[in-house]
């Protein structure tokens, strides 16, 4: 029973009771509230039959007596008696009844004459003789009313008992008879004997002068104190209650005339209402009885459930004290057993909780022992070290043992750093913040702080440190310390340092890509215009150049190409750079392709006064072998490498290509018969713009074309080897991937460029183009093509309306227009059911492969890239015109 | 408080005993009015001794079983004499009423009294004898109460006899069943004494005075305090004219608390009180101021200490043994009435 509560049985016993008590108490208060009137009244109505009944029996003695003396008088009066027949007549009355007392008769002066006494008396008649009545009351009210009267009650001298005496007037002798009111105490002892009332009757003055125990009438108790004894003796009837004796009665009081007494009845409270107790004390034995029971089950009851608390306090404890799983307890109620079933489940989830904090808290430990690379350090309020791990202990090179309770974090702190933030935070809390408070003083509000700080280890080294400050505080939310985590960023910060680095020349080089692609662009459009305008004239039939103007021309075209193909160089290196140089990788077939490089590189040959020699192994099956590779960046390949073995090579210098499948590889080898180079140039073979002394030489170049060459054969899985002996010549071996003949898909012969001669392609052109120049270029271009009709617009809407109104069999197409770009323009096409079939050629400044590839998938039937090779278009257009006018479909655009 | 009440409460002279209890629960009934004694309510508890030595003595124990700390009683010197032992070996202070034999004087017991003994009261009948011119005298005693009734003639003889009077004869009876009073009025008249002094009942000195009348008999008649009762003038009629009677109390006193007294006790008992009501209420009252005062020795010692009463009718005094010094009073029958006597 903790804290002096009730116990559950307690209050339940006591509610028990109380659940009894309560209706034996209504209960018993009804049976009062009806019962007790009726009990009262039919009280009342047996008191007064029965004072009646007394007052009837009182009257009889009386009559009795009065009567016998009337008779006596009446013989005295008419007949007077020979001398002694008085007297044996007075003691034959006396004979008769035992209650007189006394009889005599007196003489006219009131004195005794003749006398006869009771026995009892112990007197002799003849001492009365002469005895002188006549001053009694009585006697002389008897004498003066000549009629009978009855005295006053008093003690008789003879007897000693309650005695009333009656005068009888007789002529001139008078009657007297005592009368002892023993007689009537006899028939009140027969009435009481009835039941629990009591009789009395008391005499004018309120003293009993009969009583059921005559004694009592001698003591002659008065009741003249009693109301109800009052109004009686003054002649009115009544019942009341009255106390006589410290006992509560209920009375009642008759006059009884022409004495003047009164009866008195009377019988106590407790015996009127005997009948309601009986009845009270059954029902309350039946209503105990049944109280009892409910109490003793509500007991039983209530030490079971007690028991069965107790046991569930027992089976708690045991599970607190023991940390054992929870016994399994029997229970007899449904609702223990549930309430012991979720409390064992609540204790299994509170060990496993348990088993898993301590879990968590071994692995914190282990974490904390782990964090070799963190230092953790505890600190109290006042800044004083509770706690130094092992990673503090590593960073700082101080021993646990040496700074727990002895230093503060100030020993490895920088001054400096504290003062100044110290300085800081003064200002800004308008009180000084200074020594270790500076650490603290903003977790302590806040709750915590991360801010890089410098740690000066036990050597002086100096470390780059974030610091996480966290207040602890008690579950009630006192301030109890600070931990402090430190992590080393020293090393962060120096990568932090590179990475920024490292995105600077990102962005630059970003921005080097993106200059070089505008420039580029905008190079391509006015070499455009040259190279373009150069082919025209050099081909021009009705104005030919003269021999020198030719010569002329084709200075410009080399100078021309040159510049694009450094253009394209630079590109390709800024690509390769910034990782966006891609290679469509597919079968390629050797055969046409060296037959095409060499026809390609035989100007520039014959310009160097160099031969050149193809020397093709021919695979098992006779024919050239295949290899896996970009069919385009192969022959830029071998054009580099073959066009540097002319450049460097001696006058009347070889050339040579070999072509050999080696197994699962295809090895082409370019050989000159140049000047060699030595060990240190080999060394520096590969940097880009690095010309190996030869940028005074007077032989064009950039530097990079080597470069640019590596990285394409790398990127087709390929290996570049070089060998070279200064004086004798170099040896540039490409290695790729061999593929077998049967697998080897077909591939389109690239055509031959014979399509400089004025044709008679027949159709109609619109071409989509802004730059005046370009456009007259292509006009120019297609005077060969007299039979082809023009029509330019430098803008989409115009253009698009233009073929609507008159659809064209061919659309050469800008890709930068004022008013779209060239894929809104295909869109349009492409959504326009009339126009959607006629072919579409790119005429683009953008060299870049993946354009071109991206144009070429969108349904594109060719992408020419400007500066214009005046064969190339011609052909393309002659063979589109062609198809359209044979009827077949020009291109895919429909697709 | 339990105080005991013992006296003849049936029987010829019960009229003493039911006075006295009347005068003793009037008393009770006051002080309980006024809040009882110190907060004690008082409770009298009555016990009949009819008369009878052997009954009183059984009686006196139930009460003295009961635990009662007073006993007012017994209301005659015989009984008193036959308890007396018993009173001083219980030390229940009792205190009598009436008894005024002189056996109970001078001694330190545990009894007390609110009259006098019957010394003064018998030399002050004798000297009223005497001053009537008498010179000779007889006595007659009732035996059965003998111890009052022979200490009253003897002492009435004896100062009658100083007075120079003659006492001619001393008779006695026993107020008993086969008494002859006839034969006893004619041995009175024998005697030839010009008076003759009876200490007897009231009831039985009315038929003896009527006996001693009706042969002539002409003497001087004188009656102890004994026969001073309400009823006396009425039982002996005319006879009984002329007769001397010792009071002891003032029947005529007119002092306001005793006419209060006299109205509250007629209208409670339906008669007015005679001097076994007023001893008995004095007596109550005598032993509530010892109560009053009681300190650690008891009632006892307090009633030892006592030495004035204002009793109902006159101021009580108490010598050193706690006997009272209370005087007697005068009167004679005139028909059938008291009438005050000079001495």
């Amino acid at each position: 029973m903790s804290r002096g509560l009730p116990s559950l049985l307690a209050r339940l016993r006591a509610q028990f009771l109380l659940l009894g008590l309560i209706p034996v108490l209504v209960l018993f208060a009804a049976a009062l509230a009806l019962l007790v009137p009726v009990l009262v009244e039919q009280a009342e109505a047996r008191n007064r039959e029965l004072a009646l009944a007394v007052r009837d029996q009182v009257h009889l003695q009386l009559d009795l007596r009065l009567r016998a003396a009337a008779m006596l008088a009446d013989a005295l009066h008419n007949d007077p008696p020979p001398p002694g027949a008085l007297q044996r007549s007075l003691q034959a009355l006396l004979q008769r009844d035992p209650f007189l007392q006394a009889a005599y008769v007196t003489d006219v002066r009131g004195e005794v004459v003749d006398a006869a006494l009771s026995a009892q008396s112990g007197r002799f008649a003849e001492d009365v003789v002469g005895l002188d009545l006549s001053v009694q009351p009585h006697f002389a009210e008897a004498r003066r009313r000549h009629e009978p009267v009855w005295s006053d009650t008093f003690l008789s001298t003879l007897t000693g008992q309650v005695t009333a005496a009656l005068a009888m007037p007789a002529g001139e002798r008078t009657i007297v008879f005592e009368l002892s009111l023993a007689a009537l105490s006899k028939s009140l002892v027969d009435l009481a004997q009835s039941g629990a009332s009591q009789v009395v009757i008391v005499d004018r003055t309120g003293r009993i002068i009969a009583h059921p125990d005559p004694r009592q009438a001698l003591q002659q108790q008065t009741l003249s104190g009693l109301p109800l004894v009052r109004a009686a003796l003054a002649g009115t009837a009544g019942s009341a209650r009255t106390d006589r004796d410290g006992v509560q009665q209920l009375a009642h009081a008759v006059p009884v005339q022409p004495v003047g007494w009164a009866v008195v009845v009377s019988q106590p409270i407790s015996a009127v209402m005997a009948p309601l107790l009986r009845l009270g004390a059954a029902v309350l034995g039946v209503l105990a009885a049944t109280v009892a029971l409910a109490v003793f089950v509500g007991w039983r009851f209530a030490r079971r459930t007690g028991n069965e608390v107790a046991q569930l306090a027992d089976g708690a404890q045991r599970v607190v004290s023991s940390d054992g799983s929870p016994p399994e307890l029997n229970f007899s109620t449904r609702e223990f057993d549930a309430v012991w079933t979720r409390l064992r489940d609540l204790f299994q989830q509170l060990q496993q909780r348990d088993l898993q904090t301590r879990a968590a808290q071994q692995d914190l430990q282990a974490v904390l022992d782990a964090a070799t690379q963190v230092s953790i350090v505890a600190i109290d309020n006042v800044g004083c070290v509770t706690v130094f791990n092992i990673g503090a202990q590593r960073m700082l090179g101080w021993r646990a043992a040496d700074v727990v309770g002895k230093l503060t974090p100030m020993a490895w702190h920088d001054q400096a750093e504290v003062a100044a933030r110290g300085a800081v935070l003064t200002r800004k809390n308008g009180q000084a913040v200074e020594g270790v408070e500076v650490l603290m003083a903003e977790p302590r509000h806040s709750g915590y702080e991360v801010r890089d700080w410098v740690y000066l280890d036990r050597d002086g080294r100096r470390l780059d440190v974030s610091v996480a400050v966290t207040a602890m505080r008690t579950p009630d939310g006192e301030l109890k310390g600070f931990l402090c985590v430190a992590v080393d960023i020293t090393e962060r910060r120096r990568a932090a340092a590179l990475e920024l680095a490292r995105k600077t020349a990102e962005l630059a080089n970003q921005a080097k890509s993106d200059f070089l692609s505008k420039m580029s662009h905008e190079l391509r459009t006015p070499l455009n215009a040259i190279l373009g305008f150069a082919q025209v004239i050099e081909i021009d039939r009705q104005q030919p150049p003269t021999q020198l103007q030719r010569g002329q021309l084709q200075h410009i075209q080399r100078a021309g190409w040159h510049l694009v193909r450094l253009i394209d160089d630079v590109l390709d290196l800024a690509r390769i750079e910034s990782g966006k140089l891609a290679a469509t990788i597919g079968p390629v077939d050797l055969g046409p392709l060296l037959a095409h490089v060499a026809q390609m590189v035989e100007p520039q040959m014959r310009q160097h006064g160099v031969t050149l020699s193809v020397g093709v192994a021919e695979s098992p099956s006779g024919a050239a072998p295949w290899v896996e590779a970009d069919g385009t960046r192969l022959l830029q390949v071998l054009l580099n490498l073959l066009g540097n073995a002319a450049k460097y090579n001696r006058p009347q210098g070889e050339v040579r290509l070999e072509c050999e499948l080696d197994g699962a590889t295809v090895r082409l080898a370019v050989i000159d018969t140049g000047h060699g180079m030595t060990a240190d140039q080999l060394s520096h073979l590969y940097e880009p713009f690095n010309r190996l002394g030869q940028e005074s030489g007077g032989i064009e170049g950039t530097g990079i074309g080597l470069v640019i060459t590596r990285h394409l054969i790398e990127m087709m899985q390929g290996q570049l080897e070089v060998h070279s002996e200064p004086g004798v010549g170099s040896r540039f071996v490409v290695t790729l991937p061999a593929m077998a003949d049967a697998v080897a898909a077909e591939r389109p012969t690239p055509s031959t460029f014979d399509t400089l001669a004025e044709t008679a392609t027949v159709g109609r052109v619109i071409y989509f183009e802004d730059n005046e120049v370009n456009a007259l270029l292509m006009r120019s271009i297609l005077r060969q093509r007299p039979q082809i009709e023009l029509r330019i617009h430098s803008r989409a809407e115009s253009g698009l309306r233009a073929l609507r109104a008159d659809p064209a069999d061919l659309i050469l197409l800008d890709m930068h227009l004022p008013d779209a770009s060239g894929e809104q323009v295909l869109a349009a096409l492409r959504a326009d059911a009339l126009l959607c079939r006629i072919p579409v050629v790119v005429v683009s400044a953008d060299a870049t492969q993946a354009r071109a590839d991206e144009m070429m998938q969108s349904g594109v039937a060719a992408y020419l890239t400007k500066p214009l090779v005046l064969a190339e278009i011609l052909s393309v257009i002659d063979r589109l015109l062609s198809g359209a006018a044979d009827g077949r479909p020009g291109g895919p655009l429909a697709g | 408080m339990r105080i005991g009440f013992l006296g003849g409460l049936s029987g010829r002279v019960s009229d003493l005993g039911i006075g006295g209890r009347n005068g003793a629960q009037f008393a009770v009934d006051d002080i309980n009015a006024a809040g009882g004694l110190a907060g004690r309510t008082l409770e009298l508890i009555t016990r009949d001794d009819e008369q009878n030595v052997d009954l009183a003595r059984q009686r006196l124990t139930e009460l003295y079983d009961l635990g009662v700390e007073l006993v007012i009683g017994p209301m005659t010197s015989t009984i008193t004499a036959a308890v007396l032992p018993m009173i001083n070996q219980r030390r229940v202070p009792t205190i009598s009423p009436l008894s005024g034999a002189n056996d109970f004087s001078g001694q330190d017991d545990a009894f007390f009294r609110v009259v006098s003994d019957s010394a003064a009261s018998a030399r002050q009948q004798a000297g009223a004898l005497l001053a009537r011119g008498l010179h000779t005298t007889a006595t007659v005693a009732d035996t059965k109460n003998s111890v009052f009734t022979r200490n009253w003639c003897s002492s009435v003889s004896k100062s009658f006899t100083a007075g120079g009077g003659t006492v001619v004869k001393s008779l006695e009876f026993e107020a008993a069943p086969g008494l002859k009073f006839l034969e006893l009025a004619q041995r009175i008249v024998d005697t030839g004494a010009d008076s003759v002094v009876i200490a007897a009942s009231a009831a039985d000195s009315a038929v003896l005075i009527q006996q001693v009348r009706r042969l002539g008999g002409r003497m001087f008649i004188a009656l102890s305090v004994w026969a001073g009762t309400e009823e006396l003038p009425a039982l002996g009629g005319r006879a009984l004219d002329g007769v001397l009677v010792t009071q002891f109390f003032d029947r005529f006193n007119t002092t306001p608390r005793w006419q209060d007294f006299v109205a509250r006790y007629r209208m409670r008992f339906g008669n007015p009180p005679g001097y076994p009501a007023l001893n008995g209420y004095d007596a109550l009252q005598m032993g509530a101021a010892a109560a009053r005062t009681a300190g650690r020795d008891g009632i006892l010692a307090a009633l030892r200490q006592l030495r004035e009463l204002d009793g109902l009718q006159r101021q009580l005094r108490f010598d050193e043994f706690g006997d009272c010094l209370a005087p007697t009073y005068l009167t004679e029958v005139k028909d059938g009435r008291y009438v005050a006597v000079t001495a």
